[in-house]
């Protein structure tokens, strides 16, 4: 007999996480063929962070509703402002107000929000725009009374009157100071919607809602329309050449990339009053490298994550690189047996003394609980945690929580 | 500019808050965070998830049966914590044998923050033995640094 002594210990480099591409004898040390709940951060393995959900008090739930989306944004007053979308609701948007105590408080004028589909958003020149897979954007500036709902629509009359039609989208960006709408839903004032799944819409450059220093009062103009007829520099293009659908957007920095089903198409601004941009397909194939995970994406500076068919991928301006590893089966198994929308993020931190840059991936299981998949871009690993009884409804931010007391809103002023 | 540290003070104000619905008894949506607070380093005590942690099935000799009967664990003090340990593997019939120690406790009530270890005996003998480690919810926060098995196997004749 001979004696032995194992070592685990990630003398080589971080913990591996997870690995099921190999049977579970010949994986390296380093690895795991199974976990849940623990964190590879700094090479340790160490029991994942508590997660505290908030029943009362200043971050609680608005109404006890469930939250399709969330998030902080910087008005052009100067103010940053943190603000909650309530899941399939006729009146869903939230401030956070600083009170004290601080309360959700309701800001009316918004269009409603579908149930189960999360909200898309942008900050763009100070005011944030909203859309939620409806025919209809709304936009709150963060000082007047209430928001504006269809601040997107074809013709000049605002509100728009029948003749004229509005429309949303199911994604929504900013690129070049173009506000862009992809995969629209388009209904005359009056009529029904019509889904446009390959359709692309911009506003004019510089969009802007404000006239005589009032709020709305430049709609449909030539300062901020996305219709052609008023100002040459809006327009629309439906990418008909390519054979699949928009399944989601990504503007990294001087290029923005419109993710489909099976291909990637690269958004180009040219500089060019009639034709503002260039649309170039990366590949326009039948089977591709595309997106299959409408908000499984994530964006964090000039990289973004998506999830193809057989991988899942890191884009860069010009880069595409393949992340999912040694723990990508398991992964992609759990993502077929997923119910509802995956939702996604990207985060620096958890809070301010926790900095660890990760992808975070949830996966609703039949309504009742989670899997979530986390990947580190520091170490370059997988781990999976689990929430047995909750499920994720809105896309998770990261928000300010800050305020001067006694401002009445949510935000803080930097002078 | 309203400053900390030299940083914009917006930064330890921000929170990753995550919308959530709770299924469990009383169904209710909820905003939850990893974070605990807006500053500092959050709880790894988790009082409603436990967590687990399996190492590779280690193939000590091929073909032949290891013995172990020691773990090792070095960990860093982050206060006390309840864990077990399970050995498996699987014997000449084709059956998987288990071995599951009895809780045992890492860790400081005043936690040092410092490295320490432990020493376990656990005797399993079977082939391709496995390393798995349990935290029960709420049971403590674990951090583990590295981990030795230590056993004896036999010697291969030629």
């Amino acid at each position: 007999m001979k004696t032995f002594e194992i070592v685990y210990s990630p003398q080589e480099g971080p913990w591996g996480g997870l690995h099921v591409q190999a049977p579970p004898n010949i994986i390296p040390p380093r690895f795991t063929p199974a976990m849940n709940d623990f964190v590879l951060r700094y090479a340790e393995l160490r029991s994942r962070p508590a997660f505290t959900t908030i029943t009362t008090g200043a971050i609680a739930t608005p109404s006890n509703a469930s939250v399709s989306g969330i998030g902080s944004f910087y008005s052009r007053g100067g103010w940053w402002h943190t603000f909650t979308f309530k899941d399939g609701d006729a009146n869903p948007f939230y401030e956070l107000n600083n009170g004290p105590p601080q309360s959700w408080i309701t800001i009316g004028g918004s269009a409603a929000t579908s149930a189960g589909v999360p909200v898309s958003w942008a900050a763009f020149r100070g005011v944030l725009y909203w859309t939620d897979s409806l025919a209809h954007v709304s936009a709150w500036d963060g000082a007047a009374a209430a928001a504006i709902t269809d601040i997107a629509f074809t013709g000049a009359v605002s509100p728009p009157i029948a003749g004229q039609t509005t429309f949303g989208s199911r994604f929504i960006g900013e690129l070049a100071n173009h506000l862009l709408l992809a995969y629209t839903v388009e209904q005359p004032v009056g009529g029904a919607a019509t889904i446009y799944r390959q359709r692309i819409r911009w506003s004019n450059d510089g969009f802007e809602p404000y006239l005589s220093g009032v709020f709305g009062n430049n709609l449909g103009t030539a300062g901020a329309t996305f219709d052609s007829t008023i100002n040459v520099n809006a327009g629309v293009v439906d990418m008909l050449d390519a054979p699949d659908v928009i399944t989601g957007m990504m503007m990294l920095g001087r290029v923005g990339y419109i993710l489909r089903s099976n291909g990637i198409t690269e958004v180009s601004p040219t500089g060019k009053g009639t034709a503002p941009f260039t649309f170039n397909h990366l590949w326009s194939s039948q089977q591709g490298i595309g997106n299959l995970y409408p908000f499984g994406t994530a964006q964090y500076g000039n990289m973004g994550v998506l999830i193809s068919t057989e991988q899942i991928y890191k884009l860069e301006p010009y880069n595409i690189n393949p992340i999912g590893g040694t723990a990508r089966d398991a992964i992609l198994t759990d993502l077929n047996t997923a119910s509802g929308p995956v939702r996604a993020c990207i985060v620096p931190m958890f809070s301010f003394g926790y900095i660890y840059p990760i992808y975070m991936l949830f996966i609703n299981q039949t309504n009742t609980s989670s899997i979530i998949y986390i990947y580190s871009f520091e170490d370059n690993n997988w781990v999976k945690w689990t929430m047995p009884t909750q499920y994720v409804t809105g896309l998770p931010s990261m928000v300010y929580l800050g305020g001067n007391a006694g401002t009445g809103r949510g935000g803080s002023k930097y002078a | 500019m309203p400053e900390s540290g030299g940083a914009f003070s917006i930064i330890n104000s921000q929170l990753v808050l995550v919308p959530v619905y709770d299924t469990g008894t009383s169904p209710h949506s909820y905003l939850g965070t990893y974070g605990a607070s807006q500053l500092g380093v959050p709880s790894f005590n988790d009082s409603a998830q436990g967590s687990s942690y399996s190492f590779r099935k280690e193939e000590v000799s091929p073909s032949r049966v290891p013995t172990v009967r020691r773990v090792i664990i070095t960990y860093r003090d982050l206060g006390t914590v309840a864990i077990t340990l399970t050995l498996s593997g699987t014997n000449d019939s084709g059956a998987v044998t288990t071995i599951t120690s009895p809780s045992i406790t890492l860790g400081n009530a005043a936690p040092t923050a410092d490295i320490l270890t432990k020493f376990i005996d656990l005797e399993l003998t079977a082939f391709r033995p496995q390393l798995t480690i349990n935290r029960a919810a709420n049971a403590g926060p674990l951090s583990i640094v590295s981990v030795t098995l230590v056993g004896e196997v036999e010697d291969t004749t030629l």
